[in-house]
């Protein structure tokens, strides 16, 4: 009767500890594939990506509209010139971003996508975004809104709403990499690049911002008079 | 070999089990510290730290042939010794997780929160391992004990047929 207890008990241990090494190699394996998913940087060519390049082509052309104006004019010193300083010091904030600059690297990790859109919800939200349009209604008291600006500042805050949304899904999704379940197309298994496609969606955010920077500037050429192409 | 590879991992996991527990207990204070709740609430953690460690000694002071022998149940809390410790270690030094960084102590506290669970069970098997391990020592030990107390017996038989022998052909 010992004996069959003993044998028994035996059983029973092994039993567990099988158990506890299925545990245990579970936690192994699946902390090593993690490592090597965290670890991923995406390699893209940035300057084969219309996207992106457009960015850069429009931040540029409207520069070129902005300067088209006469800021300078003596009439426009309470208007069209605090108005440009606005544009002036949202365009240096972009130029001097990590988006900006980010065509230089051809490898592309976690962090620089939680970063970029980190600082689109700190920093260029206000400057750019929300700054220059609250701004412009600002400087006019409510008998003199241009009835213009009014029709461009609803979609512009649309614009902002939408970009603000994005990134702040963005940064909460890059919050996520410590999770077990966050994959890249690391091992072949995985069908979805999660580091792919969440620096698509900033790209397309940081258009937004352009988008809305355009939407200014074709108020302010027809406002004050300038070049509109 | 095989015996060599028992002294080997009945050796090493006693050193493995002091790491891991200064691992976990340094991961308790980060997480804890950060949300300011104090150490008494973390006491469910390192109770199964302290049941393994109780049971270890008990198997080192009894030496108890099982646990001694098993290369199973040594190779078993080795291996999940060692990855409670990269565990540990890759909250502390795995900057790649963007939680590392958020909250300014150099510590990914969410990562090492999700593993706890996990961690404690698997404690809690090794323990219960050692008890089955410890009830199938003392059951052997009666036994030997049953043994010993038969071939005593039988002893005194013999040897009085020896005697009774010897006065025969005296």
């Amino acid at each position: 009767m010992k004996e069959f207890f003993k044998e028994f008990f035996k059983f029973l241990s092994d039993s567990i500890l099988i158990i506890c090494l299925a545990f245990a190699s579970f936690l192994f394996i699946i902390n090593f594939f993690h490592y090597r998913e965290v670890s991923y940087q995406y390699n893209t060519d940035l300057t084969q990506n219309k996207l992106y390049t457009d960015f850069k082509e429009n931040l540029s052309s409207v520069e070129e509209k902005m300067q088209s104006v006469d800021y300078d004019n003596p009439e426009f010193a309470l208007t069209a010139k605090p108005i440009y300083e606005y544009f002036n010091g949202c365009k240096d904030v972009l130029e001097n971003s990590l988006f900006y600059s980010l065509d230089k690297d051809n490898l592309i990790d976690d962090m620089d996508i939680y970063n970029m859109n980190n600082e689109l919800l700190k920093e260029y939200n206000n400057v750019c975004m929300f700054n220059i349009s609250n701004n412009i209604l600002n400087m006019y008291n409510e008998g003199r809104i241009s009835d213009s600006f009014e029709e461009v500042y609803n979609n512009i805050e649309t614009k902002r709403e939408i970009a603000v949304m994005y990134a702040e899904f963005l940064t909460k999704a890059g919050l996520g990499n410590s999770a077990y379940n966050f994959s890249t197309d690391t091992f072949k298994s995985s069908i979805y690049n999660e580091n792919a496609s969440y620096l698509d969606l900033t790209i397309k955010n940081y258009s937004m911002i352009i988008s809305i920077l355009e939407d200014v500037a074709d108020w302010y050429v027809v406002e004050f008079g300038g070049r509109s192409v | 070999m095989r015996e060599l590879l028992c002294k080997i991992f009945s050796f090493l996991k006693y050193i493995l089990l002091i790491v891991s527990f200064g691992l976990v207990f340094y991961g308790i204070i980060n997480t804890y510290g950060r949300l300011e709740k104090p150490l008494t609430e973390a006491i469910s953690i390192f109770v199964p730290f302290g049941v393994v460690l109780l049971l270890f000694l008990i198997n080192l002071f009894t030496r108890s042939k099982y646990t001694s022998t098993s290369l199973l149940f040594n190779f078993v809390s080795v291996f999940a010794f060692v990855v409670i410790i990269i565990i540990c270690l890759r909250s502390m030094f795995d900057t790649n997780m963007i939680l590392f960084h958020r909250y300014g102590i150099d510590y990914n506290p969410s990562f090492f929160a999700d593993n706890l669970s996990v961690i404690c069970a698997m404690l809690y098997m090794i323990g219960a391992s050692n008890v089955i391990l410890l009830i199938c020592d003392i059951l052997d030990k009666d036994k030997k004990n049953k043994k010993h107390k038969n071939t005593t017996k039988t002893d005194i038989k013999k040897n009085k047929k020896y005697l009774n022998y010897n006065k025969i052909d005296n």
